[in-house]
């Protein structure tokens, strides 16, 4: 190691992909990469994660566009705070410990992304938002993915 | 570290921003004018990938910014045919790329 990565992390690992590079090598991943969002909730990775210290990292946290945020109940929790249904969300992130990346191209939107640690979810918030999981993954599934 | 994003700290004591920019499917054109607005904004972490295809413009937006290396967290992401010791971390070397940030790679 030549000191130029700070950490090492690894990306769409399921658990048993965690098991096996824990059991084969001396590297216990910083983070794990992989989709999350309130449609996908991933409760058993990132229980995990937890047992083994790997931080969770959350990939399309805001649902990639694909209706998440029009989601009523989500919209009624950003009108109870004021806020948008991108920062209702981000912030659910964060209270659970996920780290978030969202990305946008919108100057606005990268601004408005920022702006979410000055306000908190309540209980009742949190379990609106966890009523919300359906397990339903928007992007590839490790298990079967081809990577060539 | 920015202020306005509180750190995690990893299992290895380093700390990563809990909040970050992504640049998932922007392509390299704009993705520089994107990473210049985020870090103006105050985003000390950004990910990207060499698959993305605009690590490029990434970093020239890093570059440019002013802001300091040590104070920045960039990850970026190797595809499983380039991991390997040998081959990490080569997939694209700009000249500035290997000053101008320290990495957490992914594998």
């Amino acid at each position: 190691m030549d000191g130029r990565a700070k950490a090492i992390g690894v990306s769409n690992f399921l658990p048993e992909h965690l098991d096996r590079l824990l059991a084969e090598t001396s590297v216990i991943p910083a983070v794990n990469q992989i989709e999350l969002h309130p449609h996908l909730q991933q409760h058993a990775a990132r229980e995990y994660h937890a047992e083994q210290g790997i931080a969770t990292e959350a990939w399309s946290p805001l649902g990639s566009g694909k209706g998440l945020l029009e989601v009523p109940a989500i919209v009624a929790i950003a009108q109870k705070h004021g806020r948008t249904p991108a920062q209702i969300v981000l912030r659910w992130h964060l209270q659970l410990g996920n780290v978030v990346i969202p990305k946008s191209v919108t100057p606005s939107r990268i601004k408005e992304n920022i702006e979410v640690f000055d306000f908190s979810l309540d209980t009742e918030d949190l379990a609106a938002i966890s009523a919300l999981n359906e397990d339903r993954r928007l992007g590839p599934d490790p298990a079967t993915f081809e990577s060539g | 570290m920015s202020s306005k994003v509180p750190p995690i700290i990893l299992n290895n004591g380093v700390e990563m921003p809990q909040l970050g920019f992504g640049v998932w499917q922007v392509p390299d054109d704009e993705a520089e004018r994107a990473v210049a607005t985020a870090l103006e904004t105050g985003y000390r972490s950004i990910d990207t990938a060499a698959i993305y295809g605009n690590e490029e413009g990434t970093g020239k937006a890093i570059a440019a910014s002013g802001v300091p290396r040590e104070d920045l967290f960039v990850t970026t992401k190797l595809w499983n045919g380039d991991q390997g010791y040998e081959s990490t971390p080569a997939p694209s070397t700009p000249p500035w790329r290997s000053s101008a940030w320290s990495t957490s790679t992914c594998i």
